[in-house]
């Protein structure tokens, strides 16, 4: 037996845990009420597992050039992004960067054009660190109009070639400069570990499983040292099947993925963060009650 | 409107090739000249040195001079343009314009050298032209339809009241009833016959009978042997060359021991 | 040319005409391709109609958009359609204008040779366009954009310039610039194959050289130019990497040199990797609508070079 992996969007990969055409899946969400109510048909009563497996961070690259180490509070942060705040000499602006010359270029947003888990991860990060400044509701799609482009190269890509810009893109693709995000009095930059911190920060969403690591995100956390935009892929898979074999298999590839090992290979590939100990410590024992036949 | 032709010592080639040798010759006004000889002798290269359409051919050049009432067509300046609206060419195979219709392949010329014409007038010169080609009575009723859905020969009516819409001094024709019937042929030799009241007529043949019917002069060229440059072997009026010849030439191809 | 009937050489009419294996063979062999040909098409067409009724009749507040089907689609059609016909019309006479140089005016090595690059355009991968038109065109338009703006910004179309140039216009240019080969290719084959029969024809009408490429050359090629143009058209119709990355989408706008508007083969680019459930099927229904937008294109092609078809020379 091979372990195949196709390669779909996560809402696509969801559809297909549901309608058993997948053993299991990766996913940037966990599996919403709707979805965790249809996929008991497949994979029992138990429902599925949720295992976190990748941790990117989500940086907010920026090209102004003549300020290095950007701060940003997340109710600045927000209004440039709704495009409240339109120049880089803005006071709310200046207020974050006691010390940094700002220029009066004009901001231009660069955001994502294709539908992506990375936009909506940043949006909720916005909604719940800055409520007041951010009125979107979370979606795949970038709710306001400004400059857009293709996948997380595009979007560094905009960023580097044109001045006065700032997104948001996955933290592994970032080549110029990031700014620091407000986590309680202080500014944090995005890295492996500030990123793992926010996990271990985080409740365990209510799923209704027993043992499930689908997590509520602790965006607005005021934790030291924790970088707050992130995005976590689960791996989601049944909490039982029917075939012992097919249960040994996906138990097997599991365990690899959250092994130390595994992490390793994916931060070297995808540029994620490792998962901490304890987490791999909680999902191998999850992982272990998975049954078969 | 008629115009005397001299050609003085005129040698014509493609690149390197030599086709036609020194010719020298006068080509009188308001009569029709012939031209005569075996395939590949040059008649047609010599034809299209009298209105500059050989230099049309990538390579092709002359040395020598055409003279048109004493205007050499070779001189320095002379536009090829305006050497070819005084003299017209007939081609050996009918070439309307497939995507014009009867009328607008008469106007065609005209179009090109007077940028503007009521309708009434290029009414009038397109009906003078078609019935100065003979081919009124038939096209009146179908001015608008294409000019290729004509017959063979009414296509090549077609070409000359094209050519002699722009009222050219000389036409040229090459072999211009070659791909003709029988009855399209005779009506083009009479149409050459009254053309020659207006114009000087040029026309090379490959049928002796008709150069006899329709010329007035009659010129004979011939290959030395192949690979020669072709040579205007004898020239004189159509009577003495079909009866009376100079050459012997001329009277081994008359006579049809040649060629 | 006349199709010339073939000389009659009948046998007595009582004997059957004679089926020979290769006639038969050659016979089958094109009716069975283009049979499946058709089969493929409609198979197509059928596929993209069942994913796309779920879209088609959804209730308009759960499409994007939340204006239904037609509301999310009109503006990826007009942005689909304007971005492919500025290509097609700035395209179109740079392209004649190639091929009647290379077949009428350079000398045949010359010619032969801006051929061969014109040509290699064509190899050229359209993500390299894409990459190009972004990083290094589209910076280079911004000066243009706000001169425009600024002396012609009464107009809707010049509305507001953009500050990255990566808009519907620079699209449209790089999308001439792509579909560019196929035009002056197809130009330069019709324009070569006009019989010398009708250039000395109107050479020796006095023709200026303009002239006889006016009265025998371009209405000789005018299908084929047509033909080439479709084709063109075909292409930036079709074309998905490069406006995606090129352009900075966004909402409609009549603004060509802003951000904003998509194209249909962009949109579904774009979004089909992470698309699922109703959304797929809205990009899989704009397909169907990009795919009769095609159609439909061709057709009125069709019904051009047939309306003169009685002119065509080819009778
Ligand atoms: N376009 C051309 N290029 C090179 N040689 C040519 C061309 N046309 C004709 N010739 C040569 O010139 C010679 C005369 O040809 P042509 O004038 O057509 O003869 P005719 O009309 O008397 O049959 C022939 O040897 C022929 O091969
Ligand atoms: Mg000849």
């Amino acid at each position: 037996m091979t372990v195949q992996y196709n390669s779909v969007g996560s809402g696509a990969g969801r559809e297909n845990l549901i309608a058993g055409a997948s053993d299991f899946i990766g996913s940037d969400a966990y599996l919403d009420e709707e979805e965790r109510a249809a996929v008991v048909d497949t994979c029992g009563d138990g429902g599925a597992y949720h295992i976190p497996v990748y941790i990117s961070p989500v940086a907010v690259p920026y090209n102004l050039p003549g300020v290095d180490g950007l701060q940003l509070k997340p109710d600045t942060l927000a209004q440039i992004m709704n495009q409240d705040i339109t120049v880089w000499n803005d006071p709310a602006i200046a207020e974050d960067n006691p010390d940094a010359e700002l220029p009066d270029t004009e901001i231009t947003v660069v955001h994502r054009s294709d539908d992506s888990g990375t936009t909506e991860n940043f949006m909720e990060y916005l909604s719940a660190a800055a409520p007041d400044s951010w009125p979107h509701e979370a979606d795949a799609a970038w709710p306001v109009q400004g400059e857009a482009a293709a996948q997380n190269t595009g979007v560094i890509q905009v960023i580097n070639d044109n001045e006065g810009t700032i997104g948001y893109a996955d933290a592994s693709v970032v080549t110029g400069q990031a700014a620091a995000v407000g986590v309680g009095d202080e500014f944090v930059d995005f890295s492996p570990e500030a990123a793992a911190k926010v996990v271990d920060a985080s409740e365990p969403a209510d799923t209704g499983v027993e043992g499930d690591m689908a997590l509520e995100l602790a965006r607005d956390t005021t934790e030291s040292g924790a970088y707050p935009i992130v995005l976590v892929s689960y791996h989601v898979a049944c909490s039982a099947y029917d075939d012992a074999e097919r249960a040994n298999l996906v138990k097997d590839f599991l365990a690899y993925v959250v092994s130390e090992d595994g992490q390793a290979t994916a931060a070297e590939a995808a540029g994620s963060a490792p998962i901490s100990e304890s987490t791999r410590e909680r999902a191998l024992e999850l992982i272990d009650t998975i049954q078969g036949g | 409107m008629s115009k005397r032709i001299d050609v003085n010592d005129l040698d014509i080639y493609y690149g390197d090739f030599h086709a036609v040798k020194d010719v020298t010759m006068t080509i009188e006004p308001r009569s029709v000249t012939a031209f005569i000889g075996p395939s590949g002798c040059g008649k047609s290269t010599f034809l299209r040195t009298l209105n500059r359409m050989h230099e049309v051919i990538p390579g092709a050049r002359v040395d020598g001079e055409v003279l048109i009432d004493g205007q050499n067509l070779y001189a320095k300046g002379v536009d090829p343009v305006d050497v070819r609206r005084q003299v017209g060419m007939v081609f050996q195979r009918p070439n309307p314009f497939p995507t014009m219709s009867i009328k607008e392949n008469v106007l065609a010329g005209v179009r090109l050298n007077s940028k503007r014409m009521s309708g009434k007038a290029a009414d009038e010169l397109a009906e003078r032209a078609l019935r100065g080609a003979n081919l009124w009575n038939e096209v009146k009723d179908r001015l608008d339809k294409p000019g290729a859905g004509l017959s063979g020969g009414q296509q090549q009516r077609l070409c000359i009241a094209r050519a002699i819409a722009i009222q050219p001094e000389v036409i040229l024709m090459d072999e211009p009833c070659s791909a003709l019937d029988p009855i399209s042929t005779l009506a083009i030799e009479d149409l050459i016959s009254d053309l020659k009241t207006d114009y000087t007529v040029v026309i090379v043949t490959h049928n002796m009978q008709q150069a006899a019917r329709v010329s007035d002069k009659t010129g004979f060229f011939n290959l030395k042997a192949t690979g020669q440059p072709g040579e205007l072997v004898e020239y004189d009026s159509t009577q003495t060359i079909f009866n009376n010849p100079r050459e012997k030439a001329t009277e081994d191809y008359i006579s049809g021991r040649f060629g | 040319m006349t199709a010339t009937p073939t000389p009659a050489r009948r046998q007595p009419s009582s004997a059957k005409p004679v089926r020979r294996p290769g006639d038969l063979f050659f016979s089958s062999a094109s009716i069975g391709s283009a049979t499946i040909i058709l089969l493929t098409l409609a198979g197509v067409a059928v596929f993209l109609l069942i994913e796309a009724l779920p879209a088609l009749t959804a209730p308009a507040d759960e499409v994007s958009g939340g204006a239904g089907f037609a509301g999310y689609v009109w503006p990826l059609v007009v942005g689909t359609v304007v971005a492919s016909l500025v290509a097609m019309v700035l395209a179109t006479p740079v392209a004649v204008g190639i091929a009647l140089f290379v077949s009428h005016y350079a000398p045949r090595r010359l010619g032969q040779s801006i051929g061969f690059v014109i040509d290699l355009l064509a190899a050229v991968p359209s993500v390299v366009f894409g990459m190009w038109g972004m990083s290094v065109f589209a910076p280079r338009l911004v000066p243009l954009y706000e001169w425009l703006e600024q002396n012609l910004g009464f107009i809707p179309l010049f509305a507001d310039a953009s500050t990255s140039g990566r808009t519907l216009m620079t699209a449209s240019i790089v999308l001439a610039v792509m579909i560019l080969p196929i035009i002056t290719a197809v130009s330069r084959e019709v324009f070569l194959q006009t019989p010398s029969l009708h250039e000395e024809a109107a050479l020796a009408l006095g023709a200026t050289k303009w002239e006889m490429i006016r009265t025998a050359v371009l209405p000789f090629g005018m299908p084929g130019v047509i033909g080439g143009t479709m084709l063109g058209l075909g292409r930036a119709l079709g074309e998905t990497m490069a406006v995606a990355i090129i352009l900075s989408p966004g909402i409609f706008t009549w603004n060509l040199i802003g951000s904003g508007n998509n194209t249909i083969p962009a949109e579904i680019a774009l979004n089909f990797p992470e698309a699922a459930g109703l959304r797929l099927s809205e990009l899989i229904a704009a397909g169907l609508v990009l795919f009769v937008i095609t159609l439909a294109v061709n057709l009125f092609a069709r019904w051009i070079v047939d309306r003169r078809a009685e002119f065509s020379g080819a009778n």
